[in-house]
């Protein structure tokens, strides 16, 4: 049901995440976190600072004691999280049987499965590095309790693809490549020629051709689809903002220009800090 | 407490040309006693003016300031309440006081200060707890400067009121017999600055009871200055008796009060007697001061306004509420109530938005129950769903005007705020 939500108080002194770096003030911002970081978060975040947080600075006193009798007969994950994420209006009925439903699936997977959703959030919230520690564990892990090659095939794909983000494209293509050796599929193909064309070497085109048997002609085709993606990326709105931007074009003074271009770097280089961790 | 007296409330009457003080303490019953600047005599009114006197360094109020400026009108003010009360803006005005400036707030501190000082020696007094002050008409500008200067005499701010005449009128009634004000009730004010007709009547119908006043101003029809000879008194008489004609002919009054300089002398030769016609009729001049008094001490004794809602100048007129969704269900969170002094009827919350671009203020008649939506459109934030915090604020700027403020909170540190905000002024009379 869409509306207005009224708020709850908001702490004096918030509840610090580290693998987020935030601080969290609200119960609302605590809801969030938990439910968009569902595969990060081990029973291990259910401890006393998280009660004091709610019980003193959120003053939610049936919600902590709710929480603190779970914990203190070593009560289920699940509920713990059913609990929290539940106080409130928040969350609706139907996302609360949603989240509900994944930590179910979350309960049946293994240890190397339930590492990879974990890995999996890193990525998807943009801690690329953790992501990457992650997926190079899981991949031992993975081959001691004898996964599937489909699985291990996966992981390898994920690595690649945040290597790609991170413009790495040599370590990118490296670990598709390992990833089409073990389970081959056409996705894995396309990215694997990409990041080969994005590396600009001609030693591992030969390889990407030698290894994987990919002609001059698909090659080409790859490269065109390229060019056109290229092309209408600069077509794009924020292109345009920053093309715009970065171009002089005497319309403002010198010194207004160079702060504005070092804005945008310096918001750059940020970005690819907090990407790398 | 040493002998000395203790005063629970304090009321004051300030008005442009006279002030009166009265008080009821913690050794008494529920009945104000006036202060008399000459114990012993009944000299309850106090010249409003104030004179600083350079000889001996100190500034002076009532009939000692008059005497004191007899010889030298430099360092005297007076008229200061009306000429406050007809401004919009306090900063930078000032009254010129022989060579020296003194600001509105300052003339306003001085006043009260003597005036707090001439009644705890008169009463032998150390503790005021409440003060209320009844003001005809006060602004926004003259609240804000009583309840500035009254904390800097060192009252606190739950114990000081500012009311309008309209609402001591009310306060007075509520504790007198029920006999009186089992209809209507009648008032009539007549001084130098206006004659106004006030009308009390209780609605039964309403839960709580309201009660409400109505005002007609005819100044201009019994100008004080008729006063000043026979003729103009017979013709005063006149239009008198016609203005209770008019306005008694439509209601059922229990009793009349007559207040002010005006009703000094006997000029109501016809209309006196159409008044008395059924009905008890008063004259006093302390209504006023003691409506405040019984006004400040709302925190000390049950008094019978609790179960009242007033309607009157200087009072809310409308329930103020918030659509929200709460426990998966629309709600209206109440965000002002009707009845309440303007100046104290504000509200603060924070929401959060879900899927929606428009917040939605819906206004409620209390009488005729009637409502209406007033709806406040939002840009959209370009952020997940549910991460848009908003403080939603209300606060009023006289009795039939508001103002809400939106403003972006962002979502902790997952989102920054925008620096959004929207402001809307609303007029409740245009509403309805």
């Amino acid at each position: 049901m869409s509306g207005l939500l009224l708020c709850g108080k908001k702490a004096k002194r918030p509840l610090y995440i580290a693998h987020i770096e935030k601080n969290i003030y609200s119960i609302e911002e605590l809801q969030y976190y938990l439910y968009n970081n569902i595969y990060l978060i081990g029973g291990d975040f259910f401890n006393d600072e998280l009660y004091n947080f709610i019980n003193d600075e959120l003053e939610m006193k049936t919600l902590s004691q709710k929480i603190r009798n779970l914990m203190v007969k070593k009560g289920d994950f699940k509920d713990m999280v059913m609990v929290l994420l539940g106080a409130g209006s928040y969350y609706s009925m139907d996302e609360l049987k949603g989240i509900e439903q994944t930590l179910k699936m979350l309960e049946t997977m293994s240890f190397s499965q339930r590492l990879k959703s974990k890995a999996d959030g890193y990525f998807n919230s943009g801690k690329y590095t953790t992501a990457i520690k992650s997926y190079i564990e899981i991949i031992a892990e993975a081959k001691k309790e004898k996964e599937s090659d489909e699985f291990i095939a996966s992981i390898w794909n994920n690595m690649g693809a945040v290597y790609a983000r991170l413009f790495l494209f040599r370590e990118a293509y490296s670990c598709f490549k390992m990833a089409s050796t073990l389970y081959p599929g056409q996705k894995i193909v396309d990215r694997l020629v990409v990041s080969a064309i994005m590396c600009e070497d001609e030693k591992i085109i030969e390889d990407l051709k030698t290894q994987f048997k990919i002609s001059d002609d698909e090659i080409s085709e790859y490269e065109i689809s390229l060019d056109y993606e290229k092309k209408h990326i600069r077509t794009t709105d924020a292109f345009g903002k920053v093309a715009e931007k970065l171009a002089y074009n005497n319309r403002k003074e010198l010194s207004t220009y160079y702060q504005e271009v070092s804005g945008i770097i310096d918001n750059w280089k940020n970005e690819y800090r907090e990407m790398v961790g | 407490m040493n002998g000395k007296l203790e005063i629970l409330g304090l009321g004051i009457d300030l008005a442009n040309d006279f002030t009166q003080v009265s008080y009821i303490s913690n050794n008494m019953e529920n009945d104000p006693v006036s202060v008399s600047v000459i114990p012993g005599e009944q000299k309850y009114l106090i010249p409003t003016v104030l004179f600083f006197d350079e000889l001996s360094g100190r500034w002076h109020i009532g009939d000692d300031a008059i005497q004191r400026a007899f010889n030298s009108n430099k360092g005297y003010i007076s008229n200061f309440v009306k000429t406050m009360l007809e401004c919009d803006d306090f900063k930078g005005q000032y009254f010129q006081c022989g060579d020296r400036k003194i600001s509105y707030q300052e003339t306003i501190y001085y006043y009260l200060s003597e005036l707090f000082y001439m009644v705890r020696n008169l009463l032998n007094c150390e503790v005021i707890h409440d003060v209320s002050v009844a003001i005809e008409s006060p602004v926004h500008e003259m609240i804000d400067c009583l309840y500035t200067q009254l904390l800097k005499i060192g009252f606190v701010r739950e114990n000081i009121r500012v009311i309008d005449h309209a609402e001591a009128f009310i306060y007075y009634m509520l504790n007198q017999k029920r006999e009186l004000w089992i209809n209507d009730v009648a008032l009539f004010d007549y001084n130098k600055d206006q004659f106004i007709y006030r009308k009390m009547r209780t609605i039964k119908n309403t839960k709580p009871k309201t009660i409400s006043v109505d005002e007609e101003d005819y100044s201009e029809v019994m100008h004080y200055s008729l006063l000043s000879d026979e003729s103009g008194k017979n013709i005063a008489d006149r239009k008198f008796f016609q203005i209770i004609q008019e306005n008694f002919r439509k209601s059922v009054i229990s009793s009349v009060f007559l207040t002010g300089s005006g009703f000094y002398e006997e000029w109501a030769k016809e209309s006196l007697p159409e008044l008395c016609s059924k009905r008890k009729v008063f004259k006093g001049y302390n209504l006023y001061v003691k409506g405040s008094t019984y006004s400040a001490m709302k925190r000390y004794k049950n008094l019978n306004d609790i179960e009242y809602l007033f309607d009157c100048v200087g009072r809310t007129k409308v329930n103020i509420n918030l659509l929200i969704v709460h426990d998966g269900r629309n709600m209206a969170l109440s965000l002002s109530k009707a009845g309440k002094n303007w100046y104290e009827a504000g509200a603060q919350t924070e929401c959060i938005l879900d899927e929606i671009s428009r917040i939605q203020v819906v206004f409620e008649e209390p009488i005729s129950m009637m409502s209406k939506i007033y709806a406040i459109e939002l840009p959209s934030f370009e952020r997940p769903n549910k991460t848009t915090r908003i403080r939603i604020s209300l606060a009023y700027t006289d009795d039939i005007n508001c103002v809400v403020k939106i403003e972006d909170l962002g979502f902790g540190e997952f989102f920054k705020s925008t620096g959004f905000s929207v402001t809307k002024e609303i007029n409740i009379e245009d509403l309805f």
